[in-house]
């Protein structure tokens, strides 16, 4: 774990000032999207990143961030768009 | 039954030492699902929207008595509703709506004190608060009282009267949003210290209280329309925020719970497999869930 913690720290640093973003702009759902996309991006990029460092880096893998970081704006849409 | 909750929740022979809900296509089956549903509900709230809705109830009178029982809190007069004030807050709101803004000042330098002017309130003092997105008149004085800005405004004891606007219209970066207006003014200098407080009263005056009569730069005081009273009311029989954001919540909540678990029984078992790294996504669907708490939640100007 050690070894992966710098990774870890600057991880949740980038997810942190995500959520912070998003909570900065209340009231814009559009720009709300717009970050939780930009939040999905960089934890695809940030993961992959890791694996690649690491040496386990695969399509398997790759499809796995895709569809997680899919499932993160497609249930922030869930509730922008059907909800409110 | 514990077969069956092994495969879907837990790493197993059976699914390969993962978890069958956190299989790539399990995970794409949900997006898909989330997506179709977000569509589904967004139509049925257009055509249905008795039924399904997001639930509003925002009146003027509400802000109104809202306004001043933070104001009897503080030991400070209450504010009375102004027709003057409220055409101005109308107007401003009208004007947010028609050049797609979100400011005090408008696109073409528009300033408040230009539409309390325009509305025939020759101020002394004045000021504005602005508010969207929120669902009810409780919501949204409390969110201006937590900010100190806006919190001075309601709380001045220059102020005497008071005008709300509260319209549904389409902002910057909403297609559908409730926007308050609140603004604030007084014609003649007020004394604070020799206005005693007042209790909230039952009903609402639309006259000007009468005031101490040592102010200077008094101005004559005009006739008072009587205001019109906005009111965002919607009352749906599913409330569609509450709906949305529940699933959200134990989908997310789920997902947490299924990676967790194939953390810990992976490392305990010292399994080895090609996949990307649970704590990632766990992390990553924690920060989501903290995203989808706050949504829906009002914005302050």
């Amino acid at each position: 774990m050690k070894k992966h913690l710098g990774y870890y720290v600057s991880f949740l640093l980038i997810l942190a000032g995500g959520v912070f973003l998003v909570y900065q702009s209340q009231g814009d759902k559009m720009l709300q999207l717009d970050f939780v996309i930009l939040l999905s991006l960089a934890y695809v990029v940030w993961g992959l990143l890791h694996h690649f460092v690491h040496h386990s880096m695969s399509i398997k893998v790759v499809i796995e961030y895709i569809v997680v970081a899919l499932l993160g704006i497609a249930v922030v849409f869930f509730v922008i768009n059907g909800g409110l | 039954m514990r077969n069956f909750f092994s495969h879907f929740f837990t790493p197993h022979i059976s699914n390969n030492q993962r978890a069958k809900l956190i299989h790539s296509q399990t995970i794409f089956l949900f997006v898909l699902l989330l997506l179709g549903s977000s569509f589904f509900i967004s139509t049925a709230k257009q055509h249905f929207s008795q039924v399904l809705g997001a639930s509003v109830d925002i009146s003027v009178q509400d802000l109104l008595l809202l306004t001043n029982i933070q104001r009897s809190h503080a030991g400070l007069p209450v504010l009375q509703l102004n027709g003057e004030l409220t055409q101005a807050a109308e107007a401003k709101a009208q004007d947010m709506f028609a050049k797609d803004y979100w400011a005090h000042f408008g696109p073409d330098g528009e300033s408040p004190w230009d539409f309390i002017h325009a509305a025939g309130y020759n101020y002394v003092y004045a000021g504005e608060n602005l508010a969207r997105g929120f669902s009810s008149a409780q919501d949204t004085v409390n969110a201006w009282m937590n900010s100190p800005e806006h919190r001075a405004n309601i709380l001045s004891p220059n102020y005497q009267d008071v005008g709300f606007a509260v319209e549904r219209g389409r902002l910057p970066g909403d297609s559908d949003t409730i926007l308050v207006v609140q603004m604030f003014g007084s014609q003649q200098v007020v004394h604070a210290a020799q206005t005693p407080p007042v209790v909230v009263p039952q009903t609402v005056t639309t006259q000007p209280t009468p005031q101490p009569t040592q102010a200077v730069l008094s101005v004559t005081p005009t006739p008072v329309q009587s205001p019109v009273l906005g009111v965002v009311k919607e009352n749906p029989l599913f409330n569609s925020a509450f709906l949305t954001k529940s699933i959200s919540y134990i989908l997310l909540s789920l997902f947490v719970i299924v990676f967790a678990l194939d953390l810990i029984l992976t490392e305990s078992r010292k399994s080895v497999r090609l996949a990307g790294h649970s704590f990632d996504h766990l992390l990553f669907l924690l920060s989501i869930l903290a995203v989808a708490i706050g949504l829906g939640v009002g914005a302050i100007y």
